[in-house]
């Protein structure tokens, strides 16, 4: 769930109840928070000082009725609220820059509709915002990384068609190419792009890197969605979820090396003497790591695990096996 | 009254009302906590502000032959029909759910897909693919106002390998986020422009004193990444099948040809060569460096040091 007040209070507010007014069949408590990306507490919250609102002298009559009811979420006496309000500069904003990456994009099917709906977008814009909505979208730039077009097409009709996929995997914690069969759900990020898919031997929620995608074929067969699958949410897991057998591991790195924490998710990164930082992170597996340590020479110091130096170690020589010296 | 329900009655009433509202009922009816005119217009002024910010006009017009009053004109504050297709409208929930928690500048990006909703018919299918641009960096709000208002930042900065932050003012002109956030600008004290990633900042970002401008509107500029500099050299670099296809989709890399042994042979563009003998090393015995010999060199020193033979 968002924290409170990630979206300015009274822009949801002013969203939330012309909908409501408008959806009554469709405004369960549920619904409204699911859509607005709000918790249950904060549409209360917002309920409670909805009914405190109206307008002056503030008699009971003069206020707006908002209550909770079975479930579902009713409002009246706001015929003044009744419509969705023009958007700001700063509200197009977001639409204008993520649009334009996103129509930028190989296999987006949609990019058309995309560009003819943010052509319309300027009647949706207030007046005098609109000119100042171009100028900020020349400021603001969202780049979404490139992706192989056909992998992205193949599970982009995947997913809308729910075609089960054999997929070339290669892993880069076990530096293996793997092949196996998924149920493909959701392609997120922004750079790297992961696929979000129910591995079907083991029964598990797993995500891919589509990069590390090399070939993927439907099978002929199709699946079911799972029911109360929630992209957005889904997007917001963390990527790496631990698991019990997971290994402990602690790298010292050098500033040169600082960037390697930007990049790795960890428990901990802590400035140790030297400009040095000292990261803690679990891995399921190690194979990765070794590659790291013997890309970073003495930029790193390997803390934890005693093996993973050796490993890298192990490494460098067959290297130098494929060089022949 | 809090302000939120200040703000909502502010509304109410303008939006209710036929005629322009003076001044000295909306005072009346929604401010009565303030205790100095003064203070009154402070309120009602950031409040306006506040209003205009989610795309609201309230106006100054004529009540009668001699008086003022406020008003919202409905007909511009709604928003009309747009005429979507089911699919023009599923494309613009798309662009909108591609942000994060968070707000840039005094709105979130996502209230304008909100607003859009009440008017939508439906949802449509579920999207496909579903982009994310994080919002939460904590120096994207000073650095986000700053460039908006055209005002000087300073900040400390971790270049890539500096052991210290160093303290940077730059003139910011542009945002980019780009699996992270950027802010391209001048360097005040290097006279050039450069590319600062957001991340890499130590504490808080300081904007310039004063509400004026620092500086003019710079031209809309593409930026020039320092990855994607002019690279004179390129090398040859033989990589198993297994990881070949990763290589062939990096910026700048190209198949060259097949081996007998199965490996693939893929040029490579190098505008640095540190990096570069790095990235190699990444692939361990997945790759041989075969061109510039002086690559190939480095290549084989590293590795024999990280074997223990050097």
């Amino acid at each position: 769930m968002p924290p409170t007040g990630s979206i300015p209070r009274l822009s949801r507010i002013l969203a939330v109840v012309p909908w409501v007014i408008n959806h009554p069949e469709q405004a369960t408590v549920e619904e409204v928070c699911r859509r607005f990306g709000l918790s249950r507490d904060q549409l209360i919250d917002d309920m409670a000082l909805l009914t405190m609102c109206g307008l002056p002298p503030f008699t009971p009559g003069d206020l707006i009725e908002a209550w909770v009811e079975d479930e579902r979420v009713v409002i009246s006496m706001a015929d003044y609220l009744d419509k969705p309000l023009r958007m700001s500069r700063w509200e197009a904003l977001g639409l204008l820059a993520a649009g334009r990456a996103l129509a930028a994009l190989p296999a987006l099917t949609e990019a058309q509709a995309l560009e003819r709906a943010l052509a319309k977008l300027a009647e949706a814009i207030a007046p005098d915002e609109a000119d100042a909505a171009a100028t900020l979208a020349e400021r603001v730039a969202i780049e979404l990384q490139p992706a192989s077009p056909e992998i992205l097409a193949a599970l982009r009709d995947a997913i809308e068609e729910r075609r089960r996929l054999r997929i070339e995997y290669y892993s880069f914690g076990r530096d293996e190419l793997t092949e196996r069969t998924v149920s493909p759900l959701l392609v997120f990020g922004t750079g790297p792009w992961y696929l979000i898919a129910d591995d079907d031997r083991s029964g598990e929620r797993r995500t891919f890197r589509v990069d590390r995608i090399r070939h993927a074929q439907p099978t002929g067969d199709t699946f079911e969605r799972p029911l109360g699958f929630d992209p957005t949410r889904e997007a917001d897991q963390p990527l790496y979820r631990p698991s019990p057998g997971d290994v402990k591991v602690v790298l010292e790195l050098s500033p040169a090396a600082s960037w390697v924490a930007e990049l790795t998710p960890h428990e901990e990164a802590k400035p140790v003497k030297g400009g040095w930082t000292r990261m803690t992170l679990r891995a399921s597996h190690t194979a990765w790591l070794a590659r790291l340590v013997l890309q970073l020479g003495g930029d790193v110091r390997v803390i934890e695990p005693d093996t993973l130096a050796a490993e890298a170690g192990d490494l460098a020589t067959a290297a130098l096996v494929r060089y022949g010296v | 009254m809090d302000k939120t329900e200040r703000q909502i009655n502010l509304i109410a009433l303008l939006m209710s009302s036929e005629r322009p509202v003076s001044g000295a009922r909306i005072r009346e009816g929604l401010y009565a906590d303030a205790t100095s005119d003064e203070s009154f217009k402070r309120m009602f002024e950031r409040d306006k502000d506040d209003l205009r910010a989610l795309g609201l006009r309230i106006e100054i017009a004529p009540i009668g032959v001699w008086d003022e009053g406020y008003t919202i004109h409905r007909d511009e504050a709604i928003l009309p029909p747009l005429d979507l297709t089911p699919a023009e409208h599923a494309a613009l929930m798309l662009a909108s759910q591609a942000w994060g928690e968070g707000t840039l500048g005094p709105a979130s990006p996502r209230a304008a897909g909100m607003k859009l909703s009440v008017t939508g018919d439906g949802d449509g299918p579920s999207p496909w693919i579903l982009p994310h641009v994080d919002l939460r960096p904590p120096q994207l709000t000073a650095v986000f106002d700053a460039l908006m208002r055209r005002k000087r930042v300073t900040f400390a900065y971790r270049s890539s390998g500096a052991a210290v932050p160093e303290e940077r003012t730059v003139e910011p002109h542009g945002l980019r986020f780009r699996s992270a956030w950027y802010l391209t600008g001048l360097d005040i004290g290097r006279g050039e422009l450069r590319v600062f990633k957001l991340d890499r900042i130590d504490g808080a970002v300081r904007i310039a004193a004063g509400s004026k401008p620092d500086f003019q509107a710079p031209p809309p500029a593409p930026v020039e990444w320092p990855a994607e500099a002019e690279a004179g050299l390129q090398a040859r670099v033989a990589f198993t099948p297994e990881v070949a296809f990763l290589v062939e989709q990096r910026a700048g890399a190209r198949r060259a040809g097949d081996r007998d042994d199965g490996r693939v042979d893929v040029l490579v563009a190098v505008p640095d060569e540190d990096r570069f003998v790095r990235w190699v090393l990444g692939f361990a015995d997945d790759a041989e460096v075969i061109e510039p010999p002086s690559l190939r060199d480095v290549t084989i020193e590293r590795l024999r040091a990280a074997a223990g033979k050097a």
